[in-house]
């Protein structure tokens, strides 16, 4: 069931959204839009960060009329890609290895079981990430997963199936 | 026992949730790439000339001398839908309502419920010290101040909107006495006479 794409765009007049909108969906979906980013980036501030730049630029841009959460979930998605791009390059420099769990506190909050697991995560090919988060995190189907990450449905079925074998043979079968 | 799909989950959940709810309505991040116009006026001040004079006086080399005021913020100015800015108190405040440190969780859901529960009060936004910050950093501030400003030094707040024909001075001094509050401010009092904005507060009792 693929919610998003049944609405009735063609229908709708094009009315730009009022400023009120942008401000509702903040309110309603910040906290979520963190959550999803953090799973991305691996630390709370650059998650926060993501999300703000998200917003911002909505707020003095352009938008699509009609706003959607997958959309939200697109820019957050391609926000917290050009922050890994970022730190990347400075990776290669510096030669240090970050996971997801950023701060000792959190890594004693998780656990050390579910820290290897958010390990390996952060070790795979970013859209090979992005697919396992958006399928196992959000819970999405398929047809969401490729229209928040702008792929066919195929990769995505693909790219997860990778993505899983690839973990499997990082962490084995069982604990 | 586990799939590794089902350790994914409970991985991603559990880091998930260490992202805290505050449950509050935050303010919508400024616009990217625009200037709020109008007067800047920066919380942060206090926090960086440690002082909490009502107005300074900062040499500017445009003809008519710009006036900043140390105790309110530009989003409010910027924003004609704040009536009553309510900060809160940060680490190193210098206020003497601020000497139990920071503000904490319990005291902001504290007072965001004392404030709501006026009926005055028609809404009120809760404004992070990020978005605090990047307002900040858009406004026409003094070079100097920016510099030395950092994310950590402004002031959360809570911006309230108020029902027609309210009286801010009211909301102000309910808001002042809740465990928390730094100062609050009335903000059309300083859009109307941004000269005299020690008027417009409640520092000093």
């Amino acid at each position: 069931m693929d919610r998003e794409s049944l609405r009735p765009t063609a229908l709708a007049p094009p009315a730009p959204p009022p400023r009120a909108d942008l401000a509702g969906l903040y309110r309603e979906h910040r906290v979520g839009l963190v959550r999803l980013a953090v799973l991305l980036v691996g630390d709370l501030e650059t998650a926060e960060d993501v999300v703000q730049d998200v917003f911002a630029r909505l707020h003095g841009g352009r938008r699509p009329p009609d706003l959607t959460l997958a959309y939200l979930r697109t820019c957050v998605l391609n926000g917290s890609r050009s922050v890994l791009r970022r730190r990347a390059v400075m990776l290669r420099r510096t030669q240090r290895v970050t996971g997801l769990a950023d701060s000792a506190e959190t890594a004693v909050l998780i656990g050390e079981s579910r820290r290897q697991v958010l390990l390996a995560l952060a070790r795979l090919p970013r859209r090979q990430r992005e697919a396992l988060v958006l399928r196992y995190y959000l819970d999405l189907a398929e047809s969401e997963i490729a229209l928040v990450m702008g792929v066919g449905q195929s990769t995505v079925r693909s790219t997860t199936a990778r993505a899983l074998a690839r973990l499997l043979s990082e962490l084995g079968e069982d604990e | 026992m586990s799939t590794i799909e089902d350790r994914l989950r409970d991985a991603m959940a559990a880091r998930a949730r260490t992202v805290p709810d505050d449950g509050l309505d935050h303010a919508l991040p400024a616009p990217r790439g625009t200037r709020p116009r109008g007067l800047a006026i920066a919380a942060a001040a206090l926090a960086v000339a440690g002082t909490i004079a009502g107005v300074a006086r900062l040499a500017n080399p445009s003809p008519d001398p710009r006036e900043v005021a140390l105790s309110a913020t530009l989003s409010g100015a910027a924003d004609s839908a704040v009536d009553v800015s309510v900060f809160l108190c940060t680490d190193g405040s210098p206020f003497k309502r601020c000497r139990g440190g920071a503000v904490t969780t319990w005291e902001k859901e504290n007072i965001s419920r004392a404030l709501r529960a006026r009926r005055d009060v028609r809404t009120i936004v809760f404004e992070d010290r990020r978005t605090a910050f990047e307002n900040f950093r858009r406004s026409d501030a003094d070079l100097e101040l920016l510099e030395a400003t950092r994310v950590e030094d402004m002031p959360e707040s809570f911006r309230l909107k108020l029902v027609p024909g309210a009286d801010p001075q009211a909301v102000l001094r309910a808001a002042i006495d809740l465990p928390g509050v730094s100062n609050a401010v009335d903000e059309g009092c300083l859009r109307n006479d941004p000269n005299d904005s020690g008027r417009c507060d409640v520092l000093d009792e």
